[in-house]
This record gives C-alpha cells, sequence and structure tokens, in this order.
C-alpha cells in the first residue's frame, strides 16, 4: 500500500495554515486603518475589502461545510457564542452610523435592528446545518 | 513521547534500513528517523503500514509497557 507522507502534509498544511493567519489578520488591520485612520471612502479601498470579505466568507463557509462551525460547543455556549457576537456588531453598528457618521438616531437604531437580526438569522442557519453536517457519516448513538 | 526502539529491532531482523522501510510504505527516511527517535506521533494509518511492512502487529511496534518499579 502506497501513502502520501503524511508527516510532511500536515506540516505543510500547519505552515501555510499559520501564514494565512497572518495574512488574514493582516488584511484587517490594513482596511481598518485606510477607514478609520485614513478616512478613506470604501471605494478607495474596494479590491482590498472584496479580497477580505472572500477570505474571510472562504473560511466561514468551509468550516460550515465541513461541519466544524460551532458544532463542537454545546449548545447553551453556541448561544452564547452568538449572542456576543450579535452583541458586538450592534455596538460596532450603532458606534460607527451614529458617532462617527452622525446619522439620525432612528435611522442608526433601525440600521443596527436589521442588522442583528439578519447577523441572528444568518448565524443560527449556519449553526444548524454545520450541526447537521457534523452528524452525518455515521450511525447516532441510540 | 519516548524513543521507538521496536521498530528499530523489527528493521534490524529484516535487515532494512531506514530508507528501505521508507521506500515500503511510501514516506521519507526523515520520517522513519523522527518516528524512531519519539519525535514524531504517526497516524493510525502509517502505523499500520509500517506494521504490515515489517510483518509486525501494531502491539509488537507501538505498545508501551510502562515499567512498574
Amino acid at each position: 500500500m502506497r501513502i502520501e507522507d503524511e508527516r510532511i502534509l500536515t506540516e505543510k498544511k500547519a505552515i501555510n495554515s499559520k501564514i494565512l493567519g497572518y495574512v488574514y489578520m493582516a488584511l484587517w488591520l490594513v482596511v481598518l486603518h485606510r477607514q478609520f485612520i485614513l478616512k478613506q471612502t470604501l471605494t478607495d479601498y474596494l479590491d482590498l475589502f472584496l479580497i477580505t470579505l472572500g477570505v474571510s466568507m472562504a473560511l466561514v463557509i468551509g468550516s460550515v461545510k465541513k461541519g466544524l462551525y460551532l458544532s463542537y460547543r454545546s449548545e447553551k455556549q453556541q448561544k452564547i457564542n452568538i449572542m456576543i457576537g450579535a452583541l458586538v456588531a450592534a455596538v460596532m453598528m450603532f458606534s460607527i452610523n451614529y458617532c462617527m457618521n452622525a446619522e439620525d438616531l432612528g435611522d442608526a437604531i433601525l440600521s443596527t435592528l436589521v442588522l442583528v437580526v439578519c447577523f441572528l438569522v444568518a448565524q443560527f442557519a449556519m449553526v444548524h446545518y454545520s450541526r447537521k453536517k457534523s452528524n452525518e457519516g455515521f450511525d447516532e448513538e441510540e | 513521547m519516548s524513543k521507538n526502539l521496536k521498530i528499530k529491532v523489527a528493521r534490524a531482523e529484516k535487515d532494512w534500513t531506514q530508507d528501505d522501510l521508507a521506500k515500503a510504505i511510501g514516506v521519507t527516511r526523515q520520517t522513519i528517523g523522527l518516528i524512531e527517535a519519539g519525535k514524531y506521533n504517526p497516524t493510525i494509518k502509517l502505523c499500520l503500514s509500517i506494521a504490515k511492512a515489517l510483518g509486525k502487529t501494531l502491539d509488537d511496534l507501538f505498545w508501551e509497557v510502562k515499567d512498574e518499579n
């Protein structure tokens, strides 16, 4: 039986994964720097933003498809994680719209609420799908 | 992880070098060296390949008996 050298494959994957992690962090830092320090508009760094968004989505979709998206945590912990994520997203959205962009308070609250609802629906859908995927391919214990 | 002398002994019984074993199972010599040195923890798939190539069981090569003294 001929097999690939698992040690080399594993180590290469570990290196690639580490480098991807650094590049991913760097991409977000550059995007945030351009937005908040250099005060550029989204159109000024649209290419970079789309790459960052694409990488983020690829990471999340890959994780969901493999059944790894929060599925390894208890249901209670999943909900806590999702709620914390929603809260952070809401605070960020409200701060940007109301404090930085000086939007009308009503509009800022409305857009934050829309974001939170979309965020929660997307998160629970992904966790549901991921949990389903993680239980595929073997007989469940009775 | 401690050194795996059992693989070394099994190799010697067949008069195989690390390279011979590596070629028999399709890995690099370094991987065999690291397993024997206890610096790489192989998967069960690789353990089975090594055991089959050397004509031993998994227990013969990988079961560690703790010294009771």
